[in-house]
């Protein structure tokens, strides 16, 4: 997907959406089109599922599909619904709503400002269920005006300990302007709940939120043994044993259907496996996926940056060059990866994280812009020469950036995500983990590839690929090697390709020029590629540099650049 | 060439035209930071009478880094920063006073130097005659601090007051800049597999 006009805009929207919803607790899902639902759904919003929410209260045995996720819910609730918002924002449809105990719901739409309603369904369906799909629509809303959407269930028996009412806000919004583009949010409302992680083949995956001061708060899920889990029923492979094991959070007691259980705590819990249920599912709010350039802008929007700081030319530029381009091209799957947010680190560092796993170039701009700057699409100065206001040149070879030997690991832990016929336009992101039925991508070699340049070693000595020092016992020997990592990777094989692309360009020194110009330095940024200069005493011309360091001297008004030589290109 | 430059600016640098420099401060409206005041005209090197004075007695020097030029390459992201010096003569970049460049001249709010922006904007003449602006210069950065100081004379006597500012680009840096916390989404057990089994790639 190259990110075109549309791209931009669409996301920009989903970014302003962002803010929009901050601090709204309610938003669990949210998407802007179908495009853009991997990004979106991962990336741009924060807390959202991904995979939807269905209702298991009343049945232990419910008899669940390949490719959900299912709670238990311990109120009368509503658990599900799809909010379209009509183009000219002047009113809203629900749809596909699901809730949890017998009866029927209706829903309307109060303005904020005045907690006016505008308007208020009648109940649906016409006999009582626990489902319905038609859509309910409220209207006469007005662009620009910020709405919110409350529910009612009113259960049939009622509930023993709940209080039928309207429920908390579902979602709220500021209406965009007439004109704006349709707005697709998909809820999922277990109030107050958040899944902190879901759902592994086999077992069962417990998430919990709390709503406890008014603001999300979120537990970190680790492995634990058998806490809380629930044993797979099935033994005739023991395969579909193989879990792993998630723990309760704030001490949630056993789940007890009716039972004495605060409105503010719901569970997510276990599944039963069927036939061919062998997918991982994974929960992980800002999260990223796509081409490395795409990823970066995402991270870049969801955490706030305008569009407008971000070089939207080079960003979609580099993310052209990923479907098109050598080595891609050649290889069998769209270069995508995936990567998540991490506490504690700053957005630079995730960026940079990312950035790592390719060869692409990343700068913020003179403009003050980020930028990813592709290897093969850079922007591009055809010749520099005497005459461009070159006062001085430093010139000669480096070796800083050779290395001869790598051994690395790839796409490390990341399995099968989502399932046939429901994989969230995440087909490109799936492993195809039916011949791994145990979670062991972190176990052993399998992910590792190496590659190493002789004939360079031969001139300049083995130089490893940076990474960390191991030892292993292989055939009874103790080996070391140093091993890189490069786990946001989502496809296998482009391990080998791109080692093998690297080392074609780092295993032989280059050319690295200081140059000084006057003004005229600034007629080109970081990252640019110069083609050829011919700025040197011997009249060489050197093809291929990248600008990648520049100083403006505004007393001096003169421009001091680094140009490195990339022999590959 | 011609890349970001438009060929009347080239003509013009090389035929050594004139260059001017043109800051601004910018200062909120108040310490809730609702708003921000227009750019005041701090130094204007086309102006030399009267007031704005010329203010920037040395206008510094940034740096912008492109990273990851290869897996060698250890440099991470950098914000340009940007330090520079100024006449201080008057006492106008101190804060705390009614009539700082620190303070707001709408609202009379004083606020410290943190609280403030500098842009710095640079024009080269053209062989026209008329200014034109090398607009990939165009920066603006957010004070860190404000160093007063003082001009010495060779002799080591002091021939005036100064103040060394700097400040840091603003625009994309300051998103980049977040540290993510646990507000921001659900932590999950694959940054615990990261970080604790592989270690920060």
């Amino acid at each position: 997907m190259a990110l075109n006009a549309a791209w931009w805009t669409a996301l920009g929207a989903a970014a302003r959406w962002v803010a929009d919803f901050t601090g709204v607790s309610s938003l669990r899902d949210a998407r802007v089109s179908t495009d853009f639902y991997t990004i979106i759904s991962l990336g741009e919003f924060p807390r959202c599922f991904l995979a939807p929410c269905q209702n298991n209260a009343e049945s232990q045995d419910p008899g669940l599909d390949t490719g959900h996720m299912y709670a238990v819910n311990l109120w009368p609730m509503l658990l599900s619904c799809r909010v379209q918002m009509a183009a000219a924002a002047t009113s809203v449809s629900i749809s596909d709503s699901v809730w949890s105990h017998t009866g029927k719901i209706r829903y309307r739409v109060v303005r904020i400002s005045d907690s006016a309603v505008m308007g208020t369904s009648s109940y649906y369906p016409a006999t009582d269920a626990k489902a319905y799909a038609t859509a309910i629509t409220i209207g006469g809303l007005t662009a620009g005006v910020d709405y919110k959407l409350e529910a009612w269930i009113d259960a049939t028996p009622d509930v023993s300990g709940y209080t039928e009412g309207w429920y908390k806000t579902l979602i709220e919004w500021t209406a965009p302007a007439s004109g704006a583009p349709a707005i697709d949010v998909v809820g999922n409302w277990p109030q107050t709940i958040y899944a902190l992680q879901v759902s592994l083949q086999g077992g069962g995956a417990l998430g919990l939120y709390r709503l406890t001061t008014g603001r999300p708060q979120y537990v970190e899920i680790a492995p634990q043994p058998l806490q809380g889990d629930f044993t797979p029923i099935d033994t005739a492979d023991p395969g579909y044993s193989a879990k792993l094991v998630t723990p309760w959070v704030y001490d949630n007691p056993d789940p007890v259907v009716g039972g004495a259980y605060p409105e503010d705590k719901a569970i997510l819990t276990q599944w039963y496996r069927r036939d061919g249920m062998w997918d991982m599912y994974h929960y992980q709010p800002w999260a990223y996926f796509g081409t490395p350039p795409a990823v970066i802008a995402a991270i870049a929007l969801q955490a706030g940056l305008a569009a407008a700081w971000i070089d939207q030319t080079l960003c979609s530029s580099a993310d052209d060059a990923y479907t098109s381009d050598a080595p891609w091209s050649s290889l069998a799957a769209v270069p995508t990866l995936y990567a998540s947010r991490k506490i504690g680190r700053t957005v630079a560092d995730l960026v940079y994280d990312v950035i790592r796993h390719t060869r692409d170039l990343l700068a913020v701009t003179m403009a003050g812009k980020l930028a990813v700057i592709s290897r093969t699409r850079p922007p591009t100065l055809a010749t520099l020469t005497a005459d461009d206001g070159v006062l001085a040149v430093e010139h000669g070879l480096t070796l800083d950036h050779l290395f001869n030997a790598a051994t690395a690991r790839f796409c490390s832990g990341f399995r099968q995500w989502g399932a046939d016929g429901f994989r969230l336009d995440m087909a490109e992101a799936t492993f195809a983990c039916t011949e791994e039925r145990a979670l062991d991508s972190y176990a052993g070699d399998k992910w590792d590839v190496a590659c190493e340049d002789t004939t360079s070693q031969g001139k300049h000595g083995r130089v490893d690929l940076p990474g960390t020092k191991e030892s292993r016992i292989v055939g009874g020997v103790i080996k070391e090697r140093v091993l890189a990592s490069y786990p946001y990777w989502l496809d296998a094989a482009i391990g080998q390709a791109l080692l093998v692309y690297w080392i074609g360009m780092d295993a032989t020194p280059r050319r690295e020029m200081r140059v000084r110009q006057t003004l005229l330095g600034c007629d080109y940024d970081v990252g640019t590629k110069i083609t050829a200069a011919t700025i040197t005493g011997d009249g060489a011309t050197v093809a291929n540099l990248f600008c990648i360091e520049k100083e403006i001297d505004f007393d001096e008004m003169r421009v001091d650049s680094v140009l490195l030589e990339d022999p590959s290109i | 060439m011609a890349l970001l430059l438009t060929a009347d600016q080239i003509a013009a640098i090389k035929a050594g035209q004139k260059t001017r420099q043109v800051w601004y401060v910018t200062v909120p409206w108040d310490a809730a930071h609702s708003a921000f005041t227009p750019e005041t005209r701090f130094h204007d090197e086309a102006i030399t009478s009267p007031a704005p004075l010329l203010n920037v007695l040395k206008a510094g020097r940034r740096n912008y880094y492109a990273v990851n030029a290869s897996p060698m390459d250890g440099r991470k992201l950098q914000r340009a920063r940007h330090a520079f010096v100024v006449r201080n003569d008057t006492g106008k970049w101190y804060p705390g006073t009614t009539t700082s460049w620190w303070t707001n001249a709408s609202t009379g709010y004083q606020a410290v130097p943190q609280e403030c922006r500098i842009r710095h904007r640079v024009y080269v003449m053209l062989l026209t005659g008329a200014w034109s602006e090398i607009t990939c210069l165009d920066f603006t950065g957010q004070v860190v601090k404000c160093d007063p100081t003082d001009l010495r004379r060779a002799d080591g006597t002091i021939a005036g007051d100064t103040a060394t500012i700097q400040m840091d680009a603003m625009g994309a840096w300051e998103t980049l800049a977040h540290i993510y916390t646990r507000d921001d989404g659900a932590s999950t057990w694959l940054d615990v597999q990261f970080d604790e089994v592989y270690g920060v790639p």
